[in-house]
């Protein structure tokens, strides 16, 4: 979906074309309102003043005695013209239309009719009426203008009024866009302190928020909080569920261990023992990777979770003797629970430190949004038919080895749940097994993978 | 060596207790996180078998606590939580060892050995000072190559005495690691194995300062 910021400027900037266009055509229509509303007092006036001329002249009219001292009349195509039609049809015309004659349309009546014609240079736009003088002949009297600098002061109105809706419609955007920022730096602030909550679960306090974004923040402080409660609950569940399975399990393993002391073959009880054991460890570590997911929004610290698991191998006597070589930067982290990033690193190590012959190895590289942890050891490593195999829950390899023969399949499983890939190859560097996780570090990686 | 025992399961407490007892260790219960904090905190044990999933108080916070107060009698954590991550936890909380439920009881035996002569500053399982040879795993005593019969109270002060080489011990403080919390305990009676173990392997083995206790020195 597209973001809020992306559609207050689409729609700032589709509004401004708006703005410029509408605002621009209004202008020009109150523009030529106004103007043209002049322009016609003004020939109104001057068909007056010709009027007047009229009835006041002798009977020898020219041209010249009716130029009114106007000096646009006298100069010829100045743009100002008069004419008047005769009883007898003769035309008279000023000096300024020299040999040109208006066209002028028929008045029908003695009201004065505007109209517009070709004049003798330009498009002119004219007023004429039909009056009778006190003398009772009748002429049709007309004055006329040229409307080329009517169109010249248009295009100057036009030129302004577009270079200034732009200029507002501009500001328009900018403006939308600041202030739906300026709206939204209340959810940017949320979303970035609902990220940090999920790993230091402090609450989030809804009076630092807007009025309108309050009720929003106290609704995710219950919907976190509840959430981290049903992680909690299940996890305390899985917990006792472990405890209250295994706790009977050992009980019962040693009554048979003191059978079996006694001489009593025990074998097959055992083994049925053996495998319930391993189908509850496998059950419980696949219900730990099934809420696992919620550790995607959590940030676990590599190399710590690495120097945490040295120095407990350090402690385990199939450990001692053997090295750990560690390549990782210290400031690596992964969206991973660090109780789940642990359980992978420290299954893979432990098969890692129980096979190898000295040396194991642990590098681990972050690319782009994937991170890898390849561990390998100097082992006897596996057969493609025995990777297969070790993937399977509480498949042995070789019963010499202690182990529960769970671990790469947890490990798996794990790694599964965060949608990331666990493979098992030979290791070129030491020659034994490599186990190579790739884990996704973002939403949009686990996707992708 | 006084063992506490601290898991609320009857059946498997009874079976631990009964292994342990069989190798002539004293060994008290507590089935519960209270009952364990107290009894941790109060009687001088040797060492802490510690389950992490007791009722009323979580054995991670038990060990805390023990820790907090400076009292570091080893312990070794008995779970059925068996991350990575829980057993670093257990450690960094100051547990000596991590067993994972199920387990078998020689592996448990094995671990509490192990801390217990880690403990001592012993390296094998066979002690020996001077003809004496003990192995700490079946509790056997030869002298000179001679299997030697010892009681179980006789073993056990031995034990005590050849862990805690080079230092003089008190009856009381040998009183304290031998019985159990509900035993009676005389401290008189301490002279009488004391004397005992001398007529079986020999007098001079364990040094008496009066007024100091009891020593055995010459441990390798």
């Amino acid at each position: 979906m597209i973001s809020l910021s992306r559609r207050s400027a689409v729609a700032g900037s589709v509004w401004a074309i708006l703005v410029f266009a509408f605002g621009t055509l209004a202008l020009l229509a109150i523009f030529d309102r106004i103007t043209i509303s002049r322009f016609d007092d003004i020939l109104a006036e001057r068909l007056t003043r010709l009027t007047v001329e009229l009835s006041n002249a002798d009977a020898a009219l020219n041209a010249d005695s009716m130029n009114f001292s106007e000096p646009g009349y006298g100069r010829q195509y100045s743009g100002k013209y008069w004419q008047f039609r005769e009883p007898d049809g003769q035309i008279v015309a000023s000096t300024s239309l020299f040999d040109f004659k208006l066209n002028l349309p028929e008045p029908v009546n003695v009201e004065p009719v505007f109209w517009e014609a070709s004049g003798p240079r330009d498009a002119v736009r004219g007023l004429t009426q039909l009056i009778t003088l006190e003398n009772g002949k009748q002429y049709q009297v007309a004055v006329a203008e040229s409307l080329t600098r009517l169109s010249e002061d248009r295009q100057l109105v036009s030129r302004y009024g577009a270079v200034t809706f732009l200029i507002l419609g501009f500001l328009g955007v900018v403006g939308a866009y600041l202030l739906t920022s300026s709206a939204l730096r209340p959810l940017r602030k949320l979303s970035g302190e609902v990220q940090a909550r999920w790993s230091d679960q402090s609450k989030l306090d809804p009076e630092k928020y807007p009025a309108e974004v309050a009720p929003l923040v106290s609704d995710i402080n219950t919907l976190l909080e509840r959430n981290h409660d049903i992680i909690a609950r299940a996890r305390r569940q899985t917990a006792d569920m472990a405890h209250a399975l295994k706790t009977p399990v050992s009980a019962l393993k040693n009554e048979l261990e003191a059978m079996s002391d006694q001489g009593l073959d025990v074998s097959l009880s055992e083994e049925i023992l053996e495998r319930i054991e391993k189908q509850v460890s496998r059950a419980l570590a696949r219900m730990r990777a099934s809420y696992s997911a919620d550790g995607m929004r959590m940030n676990a610290n590599v190399s710590g979770s690495i120097d945490r698991l040295k120095r407990l191998f350090e402690t385990l006597p199939f450990a001692t003797k053997k090295q750990l070589i560690v390549v990782c930067d210290a400031g690596l982290s992964v969206k991973m629970d660090q109780q789940d990033l642990e359980e992978i690193i420290g299954n893979i190590l432990e098969n890692g430190y129980r096979w190898a012959a000295k040396t194991i190895s642990i590098k681990v590289t972050q690319i782009e949004e994937f991170l890898t942890i390849e561990i390998e050891d100097d082992g006897p490593g596996l057969t493609l038919a025995q990777s297969q195999q070790a993937l399977l829950p509480g498949q042995r390899l070789d019963m010499k080895n202690e182990g529960t023969g769970l671990g790469l399949a947890i490990a798996s499983d794990l790694v599964a749940a965060y949608g990331g890939t666990l493979d098992l190859e030979r290791s070129e560097s030491l020659g034994g097994l490599l186990v190579k996780v790739k884990v996704p570090t973002s939403h949009r990686a686990q996707s992708l993978n | 060596m006084r063992i506490l025992v601290a898991e609320d399961d009857l059946h498997l407490s009874s079976q631990i207790k009964a292994a342990l007892l069989a190798e002539g260790r004293a060994v008290d219960i507590a089935h519960t996180g209270e009952d364990a904090l107290h009894l941790g905190a109060t009687e001088p044990y040797d060492l802490i078998v510690l389950d992490i999933g007791l009722p009323g108080r979580d054995g991670m916070s038990i060990l805390r606590d023990w820790r907090e107060s400076k009292i570091d009698t080893p312990v070794l954590i008995l779970t059925a939580r068996v991350t990575w991550s829980d057993r670093v936890d257990g450690l960094d909380a100051g547990a000596d060892d991590y067993l994972a439920k199920p387990f078998h009881m020689k592996e448990l035996s094995a671990r509490i050995r192990a801390i217990l002569r880690r403990k001592a500053g012993l390296q094998a399982p066979v002690i020996v000072a001077a003809d004496i040879e003990y192995d700490s795993r079946t509790g056997s005593v030869q002298r000179s190559g001679k299997t030697i019969e010892l009681t179980s109270y006789e073993a056990s002060i031995l034990d005590y005495l050849l862990h805690n080489k080079g230092r003089f011990i008190s009856r009381t403080e040998l009183s304290e690691h031998i019985y159990e919390f509900d035993e009676d305990r005389d401290s008189n009676t301490i002279a009488v194995f004391i004397a005992r173990l001398r007529q079986k392997l020999g007098a001079d083995l364990i040094e008496t300062l009066r007024g100091k206790g009891y020593r055995i020195s010459d441990v390798s």
